[in-house]
């Protein structure tokens, strides 16, 4: 690991700060999807990468069949909201005060009334949505922004360099709650939309600096000279030769990603810039248990189902990243 | 109406969106008014059980949500701020205890009024000294009246003084007005500034606000002159608006120095510009401590305090009781919960959502808002003290537009055809009738408000000229509501449905309930008949707000003062702050401008009951917002404390009249 | 390694010109009358007020009047007042400082002591049940919302048990000790001002508001620390030099004590740089939940309520906190490892 390539501080967590730090030059071994098919392979006879993949598996079976498993509720009071939006928790009444499990409600309700069984089903979906959606858009910017960095190299590389430190230099946290501060008051940009362009505008430049430093080693290689030297066009040797062969490990460290950009997402709900209210969504679930601090002991049923669900979603992605890991490491094999 | 930092409303801005749950959109929360003790003869019988607050005896800890914008009284126009002004500093006239139209002289030592009710004299008291030692004297008086009408900053509490000083509504018109500028500039333009008056009547304008508050040192007396009579006008003398500061101290501070050449460079200043952000020199019964911003304010007695004799039967005089006032700033629940369990403070905001968690603590519950109100012990192993019941200046209603914003993105296609609504969509009765009946004031007070308010009969609250508890009002009635709005919109109304948007600013939680109800209402109703629900962001709040874009808006307002004109007028008339964007038809509007006038003009009480009960009838007929509920107050405090009474007017405590004994 | 440091300390001023455009950039987005509702705490009542604030305050103005106005003031070494602090922006941050301080400082400690710790003892226990129930917790401990871990501390310690306090720095009577005249505040570190007034009473009220939101604000962080410790010593003891010294007979404690920890510090040290830096990320959330008086509640008040001021100031203290803290650990770890060349 070389100091100053990374700069975790940037990064979208804390948690996965020194983790990706540490990843990154491993991960950088990796070449080839060969190679991955090998990696899938061990990651399944790791049993904590098993349970992370089992996991996982069942995140995604929930939110498949969440229509099956909590659907729309047909009375129209609290039918109301969910006939609009799927997304939209039904609610039970405008009383302040939660109820607890109960056939009606398996989950117990929210100090809003809000069917909290309904909100961690479709907080599934969300969860998935909202990891994988900010990802691939961070991915897509910071490939394009390393890539034409490393390529070009120059006084582009310089600029484009500079922008990222500017970014990076923005503590995550800081800046992703003034952004999605001043997107949720556009009116064009409503609903989960804010908050999860505030994550894209600040979580793309680890990716970038990440693709532009494996540009730049596999830049040197053979086949890209003998491309440009039949001729090729710069666009046609970064998309052919250049991106396909550094690509890989970023991708890898992406998908890992997903279990964090949740908690930030998360966080930006417990101060409310999230999403709507009402919403299914689990951080902000937990956060309206703000409220009900001094009797959570009783009420205990707003953080732990929700809780529950966001900490074994990112543990199924943190559990497999570590696995991941230990994997890359051959020295490290038990 | 001044903003009660406790409302939803406010919370938008003072705290964090999301985090601040809290509260209704003007209900009053826990905190109100304060006083003094009537023979507190209902003792708590099992001592020991209770458990031991950490708070000495001497000191007083309130754990609040707000903060003030500023401590200049003449500023300040929300709860927070007046609270802690209405501490420091001493006005001519006080309320007689809990009551709002009733006085007793405080500064002054009498005061008069004149048969034609234009003229109130006050005779000022000898030998009352400020807190940084200067001696009191009718010019006081007189200056910081002038001062607080000549700063009359952007939409600030001063046009309450204005109006019946002046007939202006802002000092700055009045100016303009003099200097015949035309303040009614095309869209984009520069508006007219205070730089463009000529220099001789900046001086005039000042002169004729001297003119209206005379002080006469050598006779003691300070004599405040009437444009017409005004009735309410002893509770703004009795409000920290005419709080009195040290003229001289005052000038020497760089404040304005009397001149009526230079008052423009202290008009309209940002709250920090003001000499008395964070500072004060007052007479009253406490000294300003220390304001640790974002923290916490302290207060401390005034040991020189001038009162020797009660201030009224049974009273407090002499110097404070509790010597240490701490009002710290919180927003978080569950910490002022815990700071309250733990004995580190005497009371604590509640927001309604949370008083099923107070319950355990409570030890005797008051039906009402003194220690003299009918007692149960409810729990002898509790610490704190209810007060509950007491009627509030509160209210909220829900306001029809008649002509919403054709860009408004909350009218959905803007046309009849089941995905929107017209922008005149509330300019037929029966649509308004049909919304008002589908309500559900049940649910609303029951749940919403913890069964803490009464449904309100009209703009007009409980207490006021042309209040009547059996005047005709809509109730709740599926029936009702459905046959009305068949009929509405030619018949066709049934058959296409609607779809509108009712908007709210994130944490006011009144907005939102009364929003859902509705829409939950009509949905019950008929399947096409559709409201969405919709949280903003305060800013954009504010911003669709002025624009006019909101089909429906709703908002809560606070008295000022306690006179059924103070209600009218936001809700009826052309120039009321919520009316005024309603645009009622021509005819309608100059039906209710030509009563409200009238009864501004009327003097006689009989008349004036009537003429506002007629009011009150015609917001009715046309049903022109869905009247919601009159809020009624709640306070609890810990049990070692008593004198506590509650003011509707007061912003805030009166530690004066508390103590620990 | 000195010309690296030189340049990275150049780029510095460039950098922060980039994030304060950044932000100017951002609020562009917003109409003048979204930008007023800083200051108007209701619905204008009086017809024309909402144009009066905007005019007052320029915000109709391009914003790249605005932005000149805003470096004008810098300029000036004025950072502007801060609407939502109530006070200079300056001034906000001089006093919030100590309180994150003081957070960040002490969270120091588990950081190290737990999660260093923890982490030699995996390794020393590689495979054994001890190893696997550390490695577990510590991942579960990763994969935790910051903001539900402490209130679930909250919830169990303070508001069920009631043994510790919920929020704050002091109590009341302590607070008032604290700012009486007289007292000496060299650091604003209240645990460290106790001492030297000599008030232990002081000190330990203040430790025991520290402990809950310690406690939170350290929770990721062990858990880091506990991983990177553990595969860094594991690499170090299957390394040459130490086989040697087993093989030499050496006790395996002066093994471990001599040879294979020191070694095994090197990317901790790093690891351990950047977790303090990010420290700050973590503090906006568990200040909000303490009602820590510290920059980051600050910070989330001003942006919550669009007060850009405010904002500006503290991305600009915070930001500078930030480059400067990397560029320490990387010549820190320059430092520590001559075989890295910073460049």
């Amino acid at each position: 690991m070389t100091a100053g390539a990374t700069d975790p501080a940037a990064t979208p967590s804390v948690a996965a700060a020194a983790a990706r730090a540490e990843l990154i030059d491993e991960v950088q071994s990796i070449e080839s999807p060969r190679s991955a098919r090998r990696i899938a392979r061990r990651l399944l006879h790791n049993p904590a990468s098993l349970l992370g993949t089992v996991l996982l598996v069942g995140f995604a079976a929930i939110a498949v069949a969440a229509p099956l498993l909590a659907p729309c509720p047909d009375d129209a009071r609290s039918g109301r909201r969910c006939r609009d939006s799927v997304y939209l928790v039904p609610k039970y009444g405008f009383s302040k005060e939660p109820r607890p499990p109960s056939a009606e409600h398996r989950f117990g309700t929210t100090t809003d009334q809000y069917d909290i069984y309904y909100g961690v089903v479709w907080g599934t979906r969300t969860a998935f949505i909202v990891g994988i959606v900010i990802t691939s858009l961070a991915l897509v910017i910071g490939l394009t922004v390393g890539s034409i960095s490393a390529y070009y190299g120059g006084w582009i590389d310089e600029i484009l360099m500079r922008i990222v430190e500017v970014f990076q230099a923005f503590p995550f946290l800081l800046a992703a709650i003034t952004l999605a501060t001043i997107l949720r008051s556009l009116p064009q940009v409503q609903g989960v939309l804010p908050a999860m362009l505030a994550l894209v505008a600040f979580g793309w430049t680890g990716y970038a600096r990440l693709i532009r430093a494996d540009i730049l080693s596999v830049k040197q290689r053979e086949y890209v000279w003998a491309a440009r030297s039949v001729g090729a066009s710069d666009f046609r040797i970064i998309t052919r030769h250049v991106l396909p062969n550094a690509i890989f490990p970023v991708l890898v460290l992406a998908s890992l990603n997903i279990g964090t950009i949740v908690l930030s997402f998360a966080a930006l709900s417990f101060f409310g810039l999230g999403v709507p209210d009402g919403y299914a969504d689990w951080g902000q679930m937990i956060a309206s248990a703000r409220q009900r601090v001094p009797s959570l002991v009783n009420d205990w049923y707003i953080v732990v189902f929700p809780g529950l669900a966001i900490t074994l979603f990112s543990l199924s992605w943190n559990l497999i990243g570590d696995a991941f890991r230990d994997i890359l490491d051959p020295r490290l094999a038990r | 109406m001044r903003v009660r930092h406790l409302t939803g409303l406010a919370l938008a801005l003072t705290l964090l969106p999301g985090l601040a749950a809290c509260g209704g959109g003007s209900g009053p929360e826990s905190e109100e008014p304060a006083g003094e003790a009537t023979s507190a003869d209902i003792v708590p019988t099992q001592e020991e059980a209770a458990p031991a607050s950490n708070v000495p005896s001497d000191t007083f800890v309130q754990v609040t949500i707000g903060e003030p914008e500023t401590l200049d009284p003449a500023w300040t126009y929300e709860t927070s701020g007046a609270a802690v002004e209405s501490n420091l500093y001493d006005t001519p006239l006080y309320f007689n205890r809990e009551k709002a139209d009733d006085y007793v002289p405080q500064l002054a030592e009498s005061w008069t009024l004149s048969d034609d009710q234009k003229t109130i004299t006050l005779t000022m008291r000898k030998g009352v000294t400020f807190h940084a030692g200067g001696t009191l004297e009718p010019s006081d008086v007189a200056y910081s009246l002038h001062r607080a009408m000549l700063q009359d900053r952007v939409d600030g509490p001063m046009t309450l003084f204005l109006n019946p000083l002046l007939g202006t509504s802002t000092i700055e018109g009045y100016a303009f007005a003099k200097a015949d500028i035309s303040t009614d500039v095309p869209e984009g333009a520069e508006a007219p500034t205070l730089e463009q008056v000529p220099a001789d009547v900046i001086q005039q304008v000042c002169e004729d606000v001297k003119a209206t508050v005379v002080a006469d040192n050598d006779a003691g007396t300070v004599t405040i002159t009437l444009k017409q009579p005004t009735p309410w006008f002893p509770q703004l003398l009795s409000q920290p608006w005419s709080a009195v500061l040290d003229k001289e101290w005052m000038i020497e501070q760089k404040d304005w120095d009397d001149d009526c050449a230079t008052w423009p460079q202290w008009h309209n200043p940002e709250p920090q510009e003001s000499v008395l952000f964070d500072k004060a020199n007052g007479t009253g019964p406490y000294k300003l401590g220390e304001w640790k911003k974002g923290q916490e304010i302290t207060l401390e007695a005034n040991a020189d305090y001038w009162r020797t004799e009660p201030i009224w039967e049974g009273g407090p005089s002499g110097p404070a009781k509790l010597t240490h006032i701490v009002i710290q700033k919180v927003d978080e629940w569950g910490t002022r919960f815990a700071k309250l369990t733990a004995g580190e403070a005497d009371t604590i905001v509640v927001p309604r959502a949370n008083i099923d968690q107070m319950a355990s603590l409570v030890h005797t519950e008051y039906d009402g808002g003194d220690e003299g109100a009918p007692a149960t012990e409810v729990n002898p192993g509790g610490s704190v003290n209810l007060f509950k019941g007491y009627p509030t200046v509160a209210a909220d209603a829900a306001m029809f537009h008649f002509a919403i914003n054709p860009e408004s993105e909350f009218i959905g296609s803007g046309q009849l055809d089941g995905n929107g609504i017209p922008v005149d969509f509330f300019t037929d009765i029966d649509v308004r009738k049909g919304f008002a009946h589908c309500f559900n004031w049940e649910t609303f007070i029951q749940d919403a408000l913890k069964g803490e308010g009464v449904q309100t009969r009209g703009p007009i609250i409980q207490g006021l000229q042309g209040y009547s508890d059996t005047s005709p009002i809509y109730e709740y009635d599926p029936v009702k509501c459905e046959a009305s709005l068949a009929k509405a919109w030619g018949g066709k109304l049934p058959e296409t449905g609607f779809t509108m948007t009712l908007a709210y600013n994130q944490g006011n939680d009144t907005r939102k309930t009364a929003a859902e109800i509705l829409a939950d209402e009509l949905a019950a109703i008929n399947e096409k008949y559709k409201i969405e629900v919709q949280e903003l962001e305060w800013a954009t709040f504010l911003e669709a707000r002025r624009a006019q874009k909101f089909p429906i808006s709703i908002a809560g307002w606070l008295a000022d003062y306690y006179d059924a004109s103070n209600w009218v007028e936001p809700f009826m008339s052309s120039a009321g702050a919520y009316a005024r964007a309603q645009s009622f038809p021509a005819d309608m509007q100059a039906k209710f401008d030509e009563k409200i006038a009238a009864g501004l003009a009327e003097t006689d009480p009989a008349k004036r009951d009537a003429i506002y009960a007629e009011l009150q009838q015609m917001a009715i007929d046309e049903a022109i917002d869905i009247f919601l509920a009159q809020s009624t107050g709640r306070f609890y405090v810990s049990r070692q404390t008593t004198g506590w009474y509650n003011n509707p007017l007061a912003p805030g405590l009166w530690y004066y009249a508390m103590s620990k004994p | 390694m000195t010309n690296y440091i030189i340049r990275r300390l150049l780029l510095l001023p460039v950098i922060l010109f980039g994030v304060t455009l950044l932000i100017f950039a951002m609020i562009s987005f917003l109409s003048a009358e979204q930008r007023a509702a800083l200051y108007v705490a209701d619905v204008p009542k009086k017809p024309g007020a909402l144009e009066k604030i905007i005019e007052q305050y320029g915000l109709n103005d391009p914003v790249h009047e605005q932005y000149g106005r805003w470096i004008k003031s810098m300029a000036d070494g004025n950072l502007g007042f801060s609407k939502t602090g109530k006070q200079p922006v300056a001034q906000v941050i001089r006093d919030r400082i100590p309180a994150t301080a003081e957070l960040a400082l002490w969270s120091i400690v588990p950081i190290l002591v737990v999660g260093i710790q923890l982490g030699i003892l995996s390794a020393l226990r590689h495979n054994q049940w001890s190893d696997h129930v550390l490695r577990v917790a510590s991942i579960v401990g990763t994969s935790a919302p910051t903001f539900m871990v402490g209130l679930l501390l909250l919830m169990f310690f303070a508001a069920y048990a009631g043994w510790l306090p919920t929020g704050d720095r002091l109590t009341h009577e302590m607070q008032r000790v604290v700012d009486a005249p007289g007292w000496r505040s060299p650091t604003g570190l209240l645990t460290v001002d106790g001492l030297v007034n000599g008030r232990v009473d002081v000190v330990w009220d203040a430790l025991k508001h520290l402990v809950l939101p310690v406690a939170t604000l350290s929770f990721v962080s062990w858990a880091v620390m506990l991983r990177i410790t553990r595969s860094s010593m594991l690499e170090v003891l299957r390394q040459e030099y130490v086989q040697t010294a087993r093989a030499k007979g050496l006790a395996e404690r002066a093994v471990i004590q001599k040879h294979a920890r020191p070694n095994a510090m090197l990317p901790v040290v790093t690891v351990g740089g950047f977790q303090l830096i990010s420290l700050l990320n973590g503090a906006v959330v568990t200040e909000t939940v303490f009602n820590w008086p510290g920059i980051g509640r600050s910070f989330v008040q001003a942006a919550s309520n669009l007060d850009i001021i405010t904002v500006l100031g503290l991305v600009l203290f915070s930001s500078t906190l930030l480059i400067v803290g990397n560029l320490a650990v990387d010549v820190l770890y320059a430092w520590l490892d001559p075989r890295v060349r910073l460049n």
